[in-house]
């Protein structure tokens, strides 16, 4: 698609600000398909000054990873505002987390999806998951340690440095599994979110896989000899 | 004993068809039988540990299906004289013990459902699961003093009925030896009850509408349900108190009288549906039943409900008449519009099926018989049960090629296996001419 076939309707973002930016540029993303090609294009066509959008981000790429930061930034204060969740079992602090993220996403599918479908795993995170991930490790760190505190998840030295990142993983599964998700309402991502977080709990609390260890550990520590 | 011949073939697929008059549930229930019958090394000694495995291994595979295929086993679980008891207390349970919905996503369903947390509606909630339903689970809830029952589905469950179908048809298939055409027409008939199942806002205007109509029948007592409460994926209504019919029986006794009274109030529920209403609850599963403190039938769940259809209604009562079986031009006419015989079958097979479902036309019509009929009698329902067995192992059957019975009839026969068998346990004397026509 070519830029010049259509221009997006020059929309006043007044005064500017980041969520102004961050809208504006969804908007444009969605209408052409792509990124704009400059900054300078970008703000003539929303009626702002290039040291407006620099005051704000550095590069698209900022833009971009400010937006799916605030999924996770959103998603956490939506949940902060829930009495109950202070209570709730580490297993019921992620399910919910999860539930509200994929409520909260529903709004910006359309986004979401261009995003994901365009990006590439191979060489790593893709830049705009950048702060998304470290957002949603930092946050999930907090909800395993609490775990760990209370016997929910089992402590296991070396491998549970790994939980944090073993979750981001099961995050990407998550958002994947909603993307290609045709079910009315995504109920069907409801139950991969249900199933999968009640197997990975399964699995991080005490149980099958301590005894597999120490048996694998015992076997190790006999064969040697 | 013709044991181990029977063992060589699997003499399932016939039976199928011809025994339809009989459950699904004692099908399917004769099938497994047969079906592991087959690796019996000792029959006289592992039998019962065999089945126990051979529920323990069904019931498993079955329970991680949740949805449809637990209802297949709930339909499994009804028929306790026509299945073995390992295999029936196993299929009990299954309505019991599917892993319940975590509170989050009952959270969500609600803030789907109506903007709003289930705390912010009731003034308490309960946030696990006191009851698991077959579709979904039941929460309490209180509002304005009142004490509610909140049914929450699973979600997806409408969506997975079909795919769960699918899945159960080549295990089916292969198992009971079916030949796809019977399967397909035979499934078609429990996917739109199950179909129907999962859509609450059904399930709330029927249970409206019949709890009103069957108000007036005696010893009876039904919820209110709470419409501006309820969605499609939640159902709200009034808690009964008291046990569920299943636990009750386990845990207490009741006097005479009082299991005439539950008994009599539960005949006449059937019956008015049937002959007045021309639909029923067509789940009589003791788990869909309460007593309550005062010792009235409690009915909760309208999920699972059959319209009869004008033209089947008097095809298929008329086995209830009283001079059917001395009426042989009658009778025959009968079969022949209820598919149990056909123009093109030959004299000996028209002869050998004609005494065969006049046999069952007898055993399964006798309660109607006379005015009184005592449930509470062993051996009558032993002579059900031997009469199953007895129909698994014919070779006639076997060979016949054709389909035997027509599909209305399954949920019909369901439900009065079902309530024999509640009747039986409940240990009730009834009125058995209470609300029926003939």
């Amino acid at each position: 698609m070519e830029t010049t076939k259509k221009k997006v309707k020059p929309q006043k973002a007044n005064p500017v600000t980041a969520i102004g930016i961050r809208n504006a540029y969804r908007v444009y993303v969605l209408t052409e398909g792509k990124m704009p090609l400059s900054v300078f294009a970008f703000c003539k066509a929303n009626g702002m000054t290039e040291a407006d959008f620099y005051a704000f981000f550095g590069s698209f790429e900022g833009v971009e990873k400010s937006i799916w930061e605030s999924y996770i930034v959103d998603t956490i204060s939506r949940l902060a505002g829930d009495k109950d969740f202070a209570l709730f079992t580490a297993r019921e602090k992620l399910l919910t987390f999860y539930f509200s993220l994929a409520e909260l996403l529903k709004a910006d599918r359309s986004f979401v999806v261009h995003q994901l479908k365009g990006a590439k795993f191979s060489g790593g995170t893709p830049t705009f998951l950048k702060s998304f991930k470290s957002a949603f490790e930092g946050w999930v760190e907090g909800v395993l340690n609490e775990g760990k505190s209370t016997g929910e998840i089992a402590k296991r030295p070396f491998i549970e440095d790994r939980y944090s990142s073993v979750f981001w993983m099961h995050l990407l599964f998550v958002l994947n599994f909603w993307v290609r998700d045709d079910s009315p309402n995504f109920e069907k991502t409801d139950v991969a979110i249900e199933k999968s977080v009640t197997l990975a709990f399964d699995l991080i609390g005490k149980g099958v896989l301590d005894n597999a260890l120490d048996f694998g550990k015992f076997l190790y520590q006999n064969s040697k000899s | 004993m013709a044991k181990v011949k029977e063992q060589q073939s699997i003499p399932v697929s016939k039976v199928q068809r011809a025994t339809k008059f009989i459950t699904t549930g004692a099908k399917i229930g004769g099938n497994y039988l047969k079906h592991y019958g087959k690796k019996l090394v000792n029959p006289e000694l592992t039998k019962d540990q065999l089945h126990e495995d051979n529920a323990t291994d069904i019931y498993q595979s079955l329970s991680q299906l949740k949805g449809s295929a637990l209802k297949v086993a709930q339909m499994l679980s009804m028929d306790k004289n026509l299945l073995p008891t390992a295999y029936q207390n196993q299929f009990a349970m299954a309505q019991y013990s599917a892993p319940p919905l975590s509170y989050p996503l009952v959270v969500r369903t609600f803030e789907r459902s109506f903007k709003k947390r289930p705390n912010e509606i009731f003034d308490t909630f309960s946030q696990s699961a006191r009851n698991a339903a077959s579709m979904g689970q039941v929460h309490e809830a209180t509002l304005n003093g009142k004490k509610l029952a909140v049914k929450i589905q699973y979600p997806g469950v409408g969506d997975s009925i079909k795919s769960d179908l699918a899945m159960v048809k080549p295990i089916a298939l292969r198992m009971f030896k079916l030949n796809p055409t019977e399967y397909d027409e035979y499934i078609q008939e429990v996917q739109s009850r199950m179909m129907e199942e999962a859509d609450y806002s059904l399930e709330l205007e029927r249970s409206m509408n019949l709890s009103v109509r069957c108000g007036e029948i005696e010893n009876l007592v039904f919820p209110t349900y709470y419409p501006e409460l309820s969605s499609e994926k939640i159902l709200t209504m009034d808690w009964l108190e008291g046990k569920p019919l299943g636990e009750f029986l386990k845990t207490e006794a009741l006097t005479k009288a009082e299991a005439n009274s539950i008994g009599q109030a539960m005949w006449d529920f059937y019956h008015f549906q049937i002959h007045q209403l021309k639909e029923l609850h067509a789940d009589p599963h003791p788990g869909n039943f309460i007593i309550t403190k005062d010792k009235k039938l409690g009915i909760i769940d309208f999920g699972c409900v059959k319209v009869i259809p004008a033209d089947f209604y008097p095809q298929y009562f008329q086995l209830l008449e009283k001079d059917i079986l001395s009426d042989k031009a009658k009778l025959e006419k009968a079969f022949f519009e209820l598919r149990f015989i056909f123009d093109d079958d030959t004299a000996s097979e028209r002869r050998f099926f004609i005494d065969l479902f006049s046999e069952l036309v007898e055993l399964l019509g006798r309660p109607f018989r006379t005015a009184e009929f005592d449930f509470d009698n062993k051996s009558y329902f032993e002579s059900i049960y031997l009469f199953g067995e007895r129909l698994t192992s014919m070779k006639e059957l076997r060979d016949s090629k054709k389909a035997r019975g027509v599909k209305h009839a399954i949920y019909i026969n369901r439900t009065y296996f079902g309530l024999y068998n509640l009747l039986h346990n409940i240990k009730a004397k009834v009125n058995t001419n209470s609300w029926v026509p003939f």
